[in-house]
C-alpha cells in the first residue's frame, strides 16, 4: 500500500473513532433520550390521526399521500429536523467548550480537520438514527391508519416504497444539510443559537429571495426532492427553482463548504475557555 | 533547530490587549525541569503554546524539532497534564483513557489493555469502572497523570501535577517523575509551591510577568545573581566565637546565629575567598564543624532575589 493510502486509511479511521466516541456520548447519555423522545412527537400525532381519522376518511388514500407530504414538510423536516440538528451539531464542538473537555481532543495525534470532520460524522450519525426512524414510524402509521390490509398495502407496493426512500432521503439530506450549517455556527458563534434562529428566519422568507440566495436555504432543496408535490395555492409560484438532482447537488456542496469552512475554523481554535 | 531541545524564540502571546508571554527564549534539555512562577506569571500561557492549545502571537517553538501546530507528529512524542479539572461527561476512567489510546491508534484490544496498565501504575485500579466524575480531586489528578502518560511520550508537560495530592501520593508522583527523566525524558514541571520544584528539579525555569527571569541549573542560576552575598549556613561547635571571627572579613557583610550557639548564617560576596578564610579559621581556633552548606541556594531565596518581594511563590 503506498504512503498516500496509508495516510488516508489513518485518517478514516481516525474519523471513524471519533465519530463514534460522539455517537456513544449523544445516544448513551440521558440527553439521548429526551433527543428520541422529541423525534418521536410527528409520530405521536400520527396515532392520534390515526385514532381520530373519520371512517369515511379511510378509504381515501391519495389525501393520505398529501397529508402526509404536508406533515412531513412542514413539521418533520422544518421543526423536528431542523432542531434536533441545532441541538445535535451546535453542541458537538461548542458543548465540548462548555464542559471543558475539548482539548483532550486537541491532545490527540489527529489532525483538527480530521477531528472536525470526525464530529460532524458522529453529530449526523446520532441524527440518522434518531430520524430515520421516526420518519419511517411517521409514514408507516400514516399509512396504517387505513388499516393494515389497505394501508401497508399500499406502502409495500413500488410507489408506496419509492415515497418512504423519498422522504427518508429528505430526512437524510436535511441531516446533512442543516448539520452542516449548525456545525459552522458552532465553531463561529458563542451562542449558536442565535444564528440557528436567524437561520430559521431565512429559511421562512427563502421562497421570496433572489434565486443566488436561495442555493443556501436547505429546506428549498429538499422540497424538490419530495415524492408528493404540495400545493400551497399562491405560494405555489414560489416553489423550488431547481430540480431534484440539481437541488441534491446544491445541498451537498454546501453542506462540504460548511464543512470544510469549519475545519479550517477548527484549525485556527485556541483552547482558552474564557469565552465559554 | 535541535531534535532534542525544547525551543522557544522570541515567543510572544497576547490575549487581545493582555501580555500572556513576553519575547520568551527558550532551551530545555532533557531531564526534570521546574516551571516556577507566581499564579498569572505566564506557566500555563508557556505550557498551552508548547503544546499548540495556544498559538504564538510572534516567534517559534519547536518540540524535540517538532512544530506545535502539527498535532499529528507533536503528540506521538508530547503529553500534557493540564490544569483544567473537566473531564467529558459520563467518562469512566477506563473509557477515558481507551478513547485516548484508540485516538493514537491503538486497537480496542490493545488499548484496554495499556489502560488497564496505565490505571494500575498511577493507583486507580479500583476506580476503573466508576465516573471520572465522582472521583475525589487527587484521583483527578491521578487520571489526568496516566491521560498523559498512556501513550508513553518522550517529553511531559505537566500543569501543576502535585496539586490535590495527599503527601503519600505527591511521594509516589514525584518517584514517578524522576524515574521518567532518568530514562531521557523531557519532564516540565509547572508549580507555584517553590520549596517542591527545590525536590524534584534538575533545573528550573523562572518566570515573571510573562517573561523570563532566569533559567538553568539552582546553583548556576544563584552564581549568576552577583549582586546579592551567598549566604551559607555553618554548624559548629563554637558557632558565637566564629561569628565574631568571619565578621571580621572584608568580604563578609552579615553573620547571623541561629539555634543558639550551634548554627551561623554568613553572608559574604566573596565566596571563594570565604571558604579558604574559613578553612584557615577553624584550624586556628580548632573549632570543631558538623556541616557546611549554602543556604540560599534553592529557588524561594533565587527567586526572591530576582524579583523581590513581588508576588513571590510559597
Amino acid at each position: 500500500m503506498s504512503s498516500g493510502n496509508v495516510l488516508l486509511m489513518t485518517r478514516l479511521r481516525q474519523i471513524r473513532v471519533v465519530g463514534l466516541m460522539d455517537i456513544r456520548r449523544t445516544l448513551g447519555a440521558r440527553r439521548g433520550f429526551g433527543l428520541i423522545v422529541f423525534a418521536l412527537l410527528p409520530v405521536a400525532l400520527a396515532v392520534l390521526r390515526a385514532m381520530t381519522l373519520p371512517d369515511s376518511l379511510r378509504a381515501d388514500l391519495g389525501r393520505t399521500s398529501t397529508e402526509l407530504a404536508n406533515i412531513f414538510y412542514i413539521l418533520q423536516l422544518r421543526f423536528i429536523v431542523y432542531f434536533a440538528c441545532a441541538f445535535l451539531f451546535v453542541r458537538s464542538f461548542r458543548g465540548e467548550i462548555l464542559q471543558r473537555s475539548l482539548h483532550y481532543l486537541f491532545l490527540a495525534p489527529v489532525r483538527r480537520e480530521v477531528l472536525a470532520v470526525g464530529k460532524y460524522f458522529g453529530a449526523l450519525g446520532s441524527a440518522l438514527a434518531t430520524l430515520l426512524p421516526s420518519t419511517t414510524l411517521l409514514a408507516v402509521i400514516f399509512y396504517l391508519a387505513h388499516g393494515s390490509e389497505l394501508g401497508l398495502g399500499l406502502l409495500f407496493t413500488s410507489r408506496g416504497l419509492s415515497h418512504l426512500a423519498a422522504y427518508l432521503a429528505a430526512t437524510a439530506l436535511a441531516c446533512v444539510g442543516y448539520g452542516a450549517l449548525f456545525f459552522l455556527a458552532g465553531l463561529f458563534f458563542r451562542n449558536p443559537m442565535i444564528p440557528a434562529g436567524l437561520y430559521l428566519g431565512f429559511e421562512v422568507l427563502a421562497p421570496f429571495l433572489p434565486v443566488t440566495l436561495r442555493v443556501l436555504s436547505v429546506a428549498q432543496h429538499l422540497r424538490a426532492i419530495l415524492p408528493v408535490k404540495l400545493s400551497w395555492g399562491p405560494l405555489d409560484m414560489v416553489g423550488s427553482p431547481f430540480g431534484p438532482f440539481v437541488s441534491v447537488l446544491l445541498l451537498l456542496v454546501v453542506s462540504a463548504a460548511a464543512i470544510a469552512l469549519a475545519a479550517w475554523r477548527a484549525d485556527h481554535l485556541e483552547i482558552t475557555y474564557s469565552d465559554g | 533547530m535541535s531534535a532534542d531541545t525544547i525551543v522557544f524564540e522570541s515567543v510572544s502571546k497576547f490575549y487581545g490587549e493582555v501580555l500572556g508571554v513576553n519575547r520568551i527564549e527558550l532551551s530545555i534539555e532533557a531531564g526534570l525541569t521546574g516551571l516556577v512562577g507566581p499564579n498569572g506569571s505566564g506557566k500555563s500561557t508557556l505550557m498551552n503554546l508548547m503544546t499548540g492549545l495556544l498559538m504564538p502571537d510572534r516567534g517559534t517553538i519547536r518540540i524535540l524539532g517538532i512544530d506545535p501546530g502539527d498535532p499529528e507528529t507533536l503528540f506521538r512524542t508530547v503529553g500534557y497534564c493540564t490544569q483544567w479539572d473537566t473531564f467529558p461527561p459520563g467518562a469512566t476512567g477506563e473509557t477515558f483513557l481507551v478513547n485516548t489510546l484508540l485516538l493514537h491508534g491503538e486497537s480496542p484490544g490493545r488499548a484496554r489493555e495499556k489502560a488497564s496498565s496505565m490505571l494500575r501504575k498511577v493507583g486507580l485500579e479500583d476506580a476503573e469502572r466508576r465516573q471520572i466524575a465522582a472521583y475525589s480531586k487527587g484521583m483527578k489528578q491521578r487520571i489526568k497523570l496516566a491521560h498523559s502518560l498512556c501513550h508513553d511520550p518522550r517529553v511531559l508537560v505537566l500543569d501543576e501535577p502535585l496539586n490535590g495530592l495527599d503527601p503519600t501520593g505527591r511521594a509516589e508522583i514525584i518517584e514517578l517523575f524522576t524515574a521518567l527523566a532518568a530514562e531521557g525524558r523531557h519532564v516540565l514541571v509547572s508549580s507555584h509551591i517553590l520549596h517542591e520544584v527545590d525536590l524534584i528539579a534538575d533545573s528550573v525555569v523562572m518566570i515573571h510577568g510573562g517573561k523570563v527571569v532566569a533559567e538553568g541549573a539552582i546553583r548556576e542560576v544563584r552564581e549568576e545573581i552577583i549582586d546579592k552575598p551567598i549566604q551559607v549556613l555553618i554548624r559548629c561547635d563554637r558557632a558565637r566565637d566564629l561569628a565574631a571571627r568571619v565578621f571580621a572579613l572584608e568580604h563578609v557583610v552579615q553573620a547571623r546565629l541561629l539555634d543558639g550557639d550551634f548554627s551561623v548564617v554568613v553572608a559574604t560576596r566573596d565566596s571563594a575567598n570565604f571558604f579558604l578564610d574559613l578553612a584557615r579559621i577553624v584550624t586556628d581556633d580548632q573549632l570543631t564543624v558538623e556541616s557546611v552548606m549554602p543556604a540560599d541556594e534553592n529557588v524561594r531565596a533565587v527567586y526572591d532575589y530576582l524579583i523581590g518581594n513581588e508576588g513571590v511563590p510559597t
